[in-house]
């Protein structure tokens, strides 16, 4: 209700300015099964209408932004029985991406407002940006908007000649958007019915949004941002700082009367991070890197429940990523190696010292743009999992754009792995896009 | 009688001086050589026709800048709706004395990703479609003419304008259309035509120009049409509110902040 009133009198603001607005907007119909040798075979898994738009208005040095969306799930309605595999896990609600008001003069520029921020080079992998928390609601998406949620931050700016410097203070929090509603399928594979601990099975109680603590209001709760870049005919480079709150709400496991409860909370990390990109000849060759001096990482729960550890351990933590890039007149290739380090001692965490991936991403386009084909993977290196998502575009006019894709995800030959865990989420989707 | 033959010779000489027909290169650098304005603001409408007759129409603002060693252009898409926002920033370097000339600087902005994106340059990104249409960057670019040799083929009379008709065959072989036959105005030096042939000698597109204009004392095109005889398709380009040396293109617009800022709309 707050949002919407907020919404309203910035909106009455805008117009009341007389400004230059702008309207935009698409309505996505989206429906996917899953595939044959998966536990939903056959069934829908979702089918979901949203609509989203974007309006802007401006005047003179001020300028107003509101990006949202609202999503309707159309298989709840229709599978009341429950005769579908997944119930439907969204349910028709509001989500404001952006809402923002900015100003600038000269060089200088304030942007106050929920609003969405991109740092670094690299593609479908994190390794700076994470001054946005991510949205873990659903495994695919196409924009950075289906992956990521605004911060409520004030901006400021400097634009010099080929320079932006940028500072964030974010004094209020912004939970990380986790799979925790009732018939998200993602919650079935994350938080099990059951599980086993030292060959012992456990019932794990229900786990939802109302477990996980968020920080208090205050000012040692707020959280801060710097980037400073740099464009220049042979290189582009960033600089970026970050102080906040990790990503990922810690877990506390407890176990009582056979039964593991989970608490969640957020703990603070420390970030440095630089990324630069080098045009060469037809390519372009992107390195990030971030540096945490210090960052949360969650211990496992046999360690947790086996030897009293805290629910995480702070540890230093080195990231790195180095891709490259080719723009053809009807070919795009990228590859991607992205590799992590934890120092000291990683027994009781809930993950491997050294972990490595890899992604490649080739897309065609036919008769202009008209027709498109893509196929993006990841590769877990550690364990060998992988991710495919072969995508088919075909533009029908200027406004209306039909996709079918494969989303397959595939365990490795000794472990599931981060994405191999998804398998029985393997799915087909088909979705009409019509923008207005 | 010897003073007179001589004075008769001179004459002649002179006469024929300044009558004959100057060269390929002097008329093609004629035209590369007329006055342009330093800056340029202006709306572009791209008009793209598939080979199954369906028009797909962008529009974009263009705005750009010489500075002497560098021309700088940014072009940002106001429709259609699923690519409004898109913006290019590019920095063009002029060429060397010897021919040579930097690799240009290139920016690609999507506001669905919320990133700017640095975009390679390269000889072949010059044969690249621009924005989807029958047109390559190339054809946009002001060719430097080190890269071509020109033979005076005669005369030819396009859209009512009596033109020279220039084959100019490119060094590089490997080019997508390395031999191109131009249509230079007789009466303004302004290009009208070219036909662009293929690596086996096949006329593979034909540019038409039209609307030119002259606007506070510069000749523009206002108009070009790229067909594509080969694949049957054609695109349209078509210029409106153009303003030349206007105070609207100020130097701090060629940067990546002002795409990110969504300042150009």
């Amino acid at each position: 209700m707050r949002k919407i009133l907020l919404v309203l009198v910035i909106l009455l603001i805008a117009f009341s300015l007389q400004a230059e607005v702008l309207f935009t907007g698409n309505v996505t119909a989206e429906g996917s099964v899953g595939l044959p040798y998966t536990e939903t075979a056959f069934k829908a898994n979702s089918g979901i209408l949203e609509f989203d738009f974007d309006l802007s208005a401006y005047k003179g040095n001020l300028s107003f932004q509101l990006t949202a969306d609202v999503t309707l799930d159309g298989v709840k309605d229709a599978s009341k029985d429950n005769s579908y595999f997944f119930p439907n896990f969204k349910r028709g609600y509001l989500s404001i991406s952006e809402l923002y008001l900015d100003y600038f003069y000269n060089a200088f520029s304030i942007r106050v407002g929920r609003q969405l921020v991109s740092w670094g080079a690299a593609d479908f992998l994190t390794v700076t940006n994470i001054i946005c928390p991510e949205d873990f609601t659903s495994l695919f998406g196409d924009d950075f908007y289906d992956f990521r949620l605004g911060i409520d931050t004030v901006k400021f700016s400097y634009n010099g000649d080929n320079t932006i410097l940028d500072f964030y203070w974010t004094p209020l929090f912004t939970r990380t958007a986790l799979p925790l509603e009732e018939g998200n399928p993602i919650k079935r594979i994350l938080v099990p019915e059951t599980i086993s601990v030292g060959g012992t099975s456990i019932n794990v109680k229900d786990f939802t949004s109302d477990d996980i603590a968020s920080p208090s209001l205050s000012f040692n709760s707020a959280e801060y941002g710097a980037r400073f870049s740099r464009y220049q005919s042979f290189v582009d480079y960033s600089f970026y700082a970050f102080y906040g709150y990790e990503n990922y709400p810690m877990m506390t496991y407890t176990l009582s009367d056979n039964t593991l409860s989970i608490k969640g909370g957020y703990s603070k990390t420390v970030m440095f991070g630089a990324d630069a990109s080098v045009p060469m000849g037809d390519k372009t060759i992107r390195f990030e890197t971030a540096y945490f001096p210090i960052r949360p990482y969650q211990t496992s729960a046999q360690s947790q429940l086996l030897y009293s550890t805290k629910s995480y351990e702070e540890h230093r933590a080195l990231e790195a990523l180095a891709g490259i890039d080719f723009m053809g007149d009807v070919w795009t290739l990228s590859g991607q190696y992205y590799a992590s380090y934890v120092f000291g001692d990683v027994s009781k965490l809930d993950r491997k010292a050294f972990d490595n991936k890899a992604t490649l991403s080739i897309s065609r386009t036919f008769n202009g743009d008209e027709f498109e084909i893509s196929l993006s993977t990841i590769i877990g290196l550690n364990v060998l999992d992988t991710v495919f998502n072969p995508v088919i575009k075909y533009r029908i006019t200027d406004n209306l754009l039909l996709i079918l894709s494969g989303r397959i995800m595939n365990p490795g030959p000794k472990e599931k792995g981060e994405y191999g865990k998804y398998k029985e989420l393997s799915s087909i989707a088909f979705s009409g896009v019509f923008t207005y | 009688m010897k003073k007179f033959s001589l004075l008769m010779f001179l004459l002649i000489c002179c006469s024929l001086t300044l009558f004959a027909e100057p060269t390929a290169y002097e008329i093609m650098k004629m035209s590369k050589e007329l006055p342009a304005p330093t800056a340029v603001s202006e709306k572009a409408k791209l008009t793209i026709h598939s080979k199954k007759g369906k028009d797909r129409v962008r529009n974009v603002i263009m705005m750009s800048k010489d500075y002497g060693d560098v021309e700088k252009s940014v072009i940002v898409f106001t429709s259609p709706k699923d690519v409004a926002g898109v913006g290019y920033l590019m920095f063009n370097y002029t060429e060397e004395a010897d021919g040579s000339q930097k690799p240009s600087d290139n920016w690609l902005y999507m506001p669905a990703m919320k990133k700017t994106r640095r975009i390679a340059s390269s000889g072949s990104d010059s044969e690249n479609s621009f924005m989807g249409t029958d047109f390559t960057y190339g054809d946009m670019d002001d060719r430097a003419l080190s890269k071509d040799d020109f033979t005076l083929l005669g005369s030819e009379i396009v859209d009512g304008v009596e033109c020279y008709k220039i084959k100019c065959e490119s060094h590089d072989r490997k080019e997508k259309d390395p031999d191109r036959i131009s249509y230079i105005s007789k009466s303004d030096y302004t290009f009208r035509k070219c036909e662009y042939y293929d690596r086996q000698g096949t006329l593979h597109r034909v540019l038409t120009c039209y609307g030119i204009k002259e606007i506070d004392g510069y000749l523009i095109t206002t108009g070009m049409r790229m067909d594509n005889v080969q694949s049957g398709t054609y695109s349209f380009y078509e210029l409106s509110d153009i303003k030349v040396n206007s105070n609207e293109v100020e130097d701090g617009i060629f940067n990546v902040a002002v795409l990110e800022r969504r300042a150009i709309r």
